[in-house]
């Protein structure tokens, strides 16, 4: 019940605020105010530096977030009105924001907690394919990829291509079933790898709220598991999510929430998606009144987020809001290379470097192939990210960007040759739920190059 | 899943049959439809039976049901198309349709079981102000006055007009919220009444898929409380129904399908209603698979359910039902009268009576004042006297109860069109002890006398 009169409080807003049309919010409100605030907060990517090492940037670019959140608020397109708290309300709210979450139960139980930059504290890991889509006989063999391996906190499955063979199509019974099968098959993995509390994001197919309301029920995702709600670009909400917000609430589920800007949108460059990405996460927090604040920006043409200017951009939002509130906050490594490729491997492990040393709470890997192919996505994908996360506790940001200054340039090239990879079932053997000697000796491969760079994953003990 | 499996069969149908224009499908399809079966069978209402006891003419309504749904099957508004299914789907689908379902949890647990006229096994009672519109402060003592009540095995609650004070949007993120509140003062008051394991029909205010979705999850209403999804008149359904109904077959929630046919539009008059009533629970059964089949045919200006005529129909058309299935139905008496009027107690006693001795499984009860379109026009007293009758003639026979009937009938039949609404639950009960008030029991008391003089014997023990 304490979270209720926020949660009234988010829904009166989201009919009584001013109208506007969905465009000139966008165009004329956003956009502009965003190229504002880069300038007035001096905020500049020379590209001499990946990850931000300045406390007096990221700290600007917090105070830059804190006015975009509240001068544009967020749009609700199903009422054209824009959702607006004062500066004073969002301040407030952040300090109330929990710097704790418990996932999973029993022995798959876990913690996360608000980290800051340079941290020793441990960094959560996700593994998963975050909703890549899989046809249903694939879905189980996928889960037990990344389940098999047990050094993931949490899991995050695929989105199912179809429920029992049949089309899954938004708003109607089907997508109902579809939320259905998906937990259902959650399940049935969870149980043959042992693993019965591990904390599970749902709900992967809920285009409207009939999924996302339906799979969280008796018999389907749980209340430890964690209940995604996204914005749409940009800082945009809907009933439907709305919906959703209000239905985790209820059930006090806990709540991860997640906005991706897009990079050369209307938010610009670099210096936008910093300010973008701190506001979307900030706003995030006021709407759904929620746990974790994860982001994910986007490259238009690349459809990845391990460009160097996103990285830059990416650290700079999560340093901004560790050093200055107690979200919890997460990323999630979107990277072009897809699996069989030695491209992924080295952008999931820029990524994690970046994020680890930036005080994000949880990593979550990986939008293998930009998350856009269908069944490009192995458990391998994110070992890599957590052998990292696991061995470099600690790690300073300068020592990351070393890192990243001899990492990056071998993957840069490769980013617009469209490296997706092969497909699950041609990396791994389905029966054994092993990578092939192929993937096997790519990624062994690379962890080697890395270890030689300095990164200490010889020391990888779960 | 028994014969619930069959729901992803009605969601491919629901896309893939014939399409035709709404009106076309009532005006074109449905209406000479039941007019040329009420010839080919020769129905007729006769007003000196208006309890049916005559088995070839309850076989012949069976058939024409039958026949009715197998012609026109099922209209799903969300495409247009309608779910049609050959006769020998419809034989198998009543063939495997439950013929006994456990209601509630621990001590409180009930079993419906199928009937046949004139039987004398236990009917399950239900009482409740079935979704009369009530203000929140009124919610916990208004269904206190029915929990109070030993006779009423299954709680069916009134509809929130607010929700923490603010208005309920059908379609928002306020339904979600409306639904949660409902559960939670539905509970409270079950468990305030020391039958915290009581089946509770729900969700009440649910105007779309959002609220039946929503209400029933954790911390909510449970698997063994009583999830609704109607269809609309005549023979309509669309996707948020069938969302429910998918839920509720996911959930292994039980489900309550009902079809309220109308008095003088689309089917015609008393003898097309009792062919609609059914077709329309053998078209529920195989497109809303559930447990519990309800109907409740409504008088377009009474609102009432009540008049001869629909009486005699609505008793055929179960004869026709439970002689020739194992279906379990149940019907809902939805008088003109309202609480604090003697017009109210005999229109219940008159309806339960002859649905009774025609072999309904449950009885549910009320619809008080003008069919439940009066807010506050509901109290407990007014579904005692449904259980009391309920109880009272099961056993009894047809010919027998007919004679009670229409003695009955005249006691009020003339005060239909006066629109005897009566009083408002406050006026009615005292709230704070949730006794009614001496001038309703007394009343009450007087009926219930007169009753007993009549034939009914409301003071059997066994």
């Amino acid at each position: 019940m304490k979270q209720h009169p926020r949660l009234i409080e988010v829904l009166q807003r989201a009919e009584s605020g001013q109208i506007m049309d969905e465009a000139d919010f966008e165009r004329n409100l956003l956009g502009p105010e965003i190229k504002k605030l880069v300038d007035t907060y001096g905020i500049s990517y020379s590209g001499d530096e990946i990850i931000n090492c300045d406390d007096d940037l990221a700290d600007r670019v917090f105070q830059a977030a804190l006015d975009l959140a509240s001068v544009v608020g967020v749009f609700n397109q199903s009422t054209s009105r824009r959702m607006v708290w004062s500066r004073e309300e969002i301040e407030r709210d952040l300090k109330g924001a929990p710097s704790v979450a418990s996932l999973g139960a029993g022995e798959q139980q876990f913690l996360i907690s608000a980290r800051k930059p340079d941290d020793r504290n441990r960094m959560s890991v996700l593994g998963g394919v975050v909703g890549i889509p899989f046809p249903e006989e694939m879905y189980v063999p996928l889960l037990l990829s990344f389940l098999n391996q047990n050094i993931f906190d949490s899991i995050d499955g695929p989105s199912l291509e179809t429920a029992y063979g049949q089309p899954i199509k938004a708003g109607t019974g089907w997508e109902v079933l579809g939320a259905w099968r998906e937990a259902e098959l959650v399940q049935e993995a969870l149980k043959i790898a042992g693993q019965p509390g591990r904390a599970v994001s749902a709900v992967e197919l809920a285009p409207t709220a009939m999924g996302g309301l339906s799979g969280v029920t008796w018999g389907g995702y749980r209340t430890f598991d964690r209940h995604h709600i996204p914005m749409t670009s940009e800082l945009k909400t809907n009933n439907d999510l709305l919906a959703i917000t209000t239905h985790i609430n209820n059930i006090g589920g806990v709540i991860g929430a997640y906005y991706n800007p897009i990079y050369g949108g209307h938010a610009g460059g670099a210096e936008g998606i910093a300010i973008l990405a701190a506001a979307g996460l900030i706003l995030s927090h006021q709407l759904t009144i929620g746990h974790t604040f994860c982001t994910r920006p986007t490259h238009p043409f690349y459809g990845c987020d391990t460009t160097p200017e996103l990285l830059w951009a990416t650290s700079l939002a999560l340093q901004g809001l560790a050093r200055n509130s107690n979200l919890m906050t997460a990323a999630l490594a979107g990277p072009a290379g897809g699996p069989g490729t030695k491209t992924i491997l080295y952008e999931n492990a820029a990524f994690t470097l970046m994020a680890l040393s930036s005080g994000t709470s949880e990593l979550l890997a990986s939008h293998s192939a930009g998350g856009a192919v269908p069944r490009h996505g192995s458990g391998l994908d994110a070992r890599i990210c957590a052998e990292i996360a696991r061995s470099m506790e600690g790690l300073s940001r300068e020592h990351a960007n070393q890192l990243l200054k001899e990492i990056v340039p071998r993957y840069q090239d490769d980013l617009d040759k469209k490296p997706i990879g092969k497909s699950f079932e041609e990396v791994y053997n389905l029966d054994t739920i092993e990578p092939t000697p192929e993937w096997q000796g790519i990624y062994d491969e690379v962890r080697e190059e890395l270890i030689q760079m300095g990164l200490p994953l010889e020391q990888f003990n779960y | 899943m028994g014969h619930r499996g069959r729901i992803v069969e009605v969601l491919h149908r629901a896309e893939t049959g014939p399409i035709m224009d709404e009106e076309k499908f009532e005006r074109e399809l449905v209406a000479p439809t039941v007019k040329e079966l009420v010839k080919k069978y020769d129905l007729k209402f006769d007003d000196k039976l208006i309890v049916n006891s005559d088995d070839e003419l309850a076989d012949r309504i069976f058939q024409a049901g039958l026949d009715l749904a197998e012609t026109t099957g099922m209209f799903c508004q969300s495409t247009s198309r309608r779910i049609v299914w050959t006769r020998k789907e419809l034989l198998e689908g009543l063939r495997h349709c439950p013929s006994e379902v456990v209601m509630g949890a621990g001590a409180d647990a009930v079993t419906a079981r199928a009937r046949v006229p004139d039987d004398d096994q236990r009917v399950i009672v239900g009482g409740g102000a079935y979704g009369v519109p009530v203000p929140e402060h009124m919610y916990i003592p208004m269904s206190l006055s029915y929990l109070k009540e030993g006779v009423i095995d299954v709680i069916d609650n009134p509809s929130l007009e607010s929700v923490y004070g603010y208005p309920v949007k059908a379609a928002s993120p306020w339904e979600v919220l409306a639904a949660r509140r409902e559960a939670e003062l539905a509970l409270q008051a079950a468990n305030i009444a020391g039958r915290p394991g009581i089946c509770l029909g729900c969700v009440e205010l649910s105007a779309t898929a959002l609220g039946g979705l929503a209400g029933v999850s954790y911390g909510g209403y449970r698997t063994t409380d009583w999830l609704h999804a109607p269809i609309m008149s005549e023979l309509k359904t669309n996707y948020e129904m069938l969302s429910i109904v998918t839920h509720s077959v996911r959930t292994g929630t039980l489900l309550e399908a009902y079809y309220n046919p109308i008095y003088g539009g689309y089917v015609g008059g008393a003898e097309g209603v009792a062919v609609a009533v059914v077709g329309g629970l053998i078209l529920l059964n195989q497109c809303h698979p559930g447990h519990t089949y309800n109907t409740r045919p409504n008088h377009p200006f009474f609102n009432c359910d009540t008049t001869p005529e629909l009486i005699w129909a609505i008793a055929l058309g179960v004869q026709g039902l439970t002689r020739n299935t194992n279906l379990l139905v149940d019907t809902l008496v939805g008088p003109a009268g309202g609480p604090g009027t003697k017009t109210m107690l005999y229109e219940n006693a008159a309806f339960v009576a002859a649905t009774t001795v025609s072999g309904q499984s449950l009885m549910t009860s009320c619809h008080s004042s003008s069919g439940g379109s009066n807010p506050r026009h509901a109290s407990g007293l007014d579904s005692k006297i449904c259980g009391e009758v309920t109880h009272a003639v099961r056993g009894m026979k047809r010919d027998e109860v007919n004679e009670i009937v229409k003695q009955i009938i005249p006691l009020y039949v003339d005060d239909l069109d006066k629109k005897p609404i009566g009083k408002p639950f406050e006026e009615v009960y005292d709230i704070d002890k949730v006794e009614p008030t001496p001038e309703w029991q007394g009343m009450y008391d007087e009926v219930r006398e007169e009753l007993i003089k009549l034939g009914l014997p409301l003071d059997r023990l066994v």
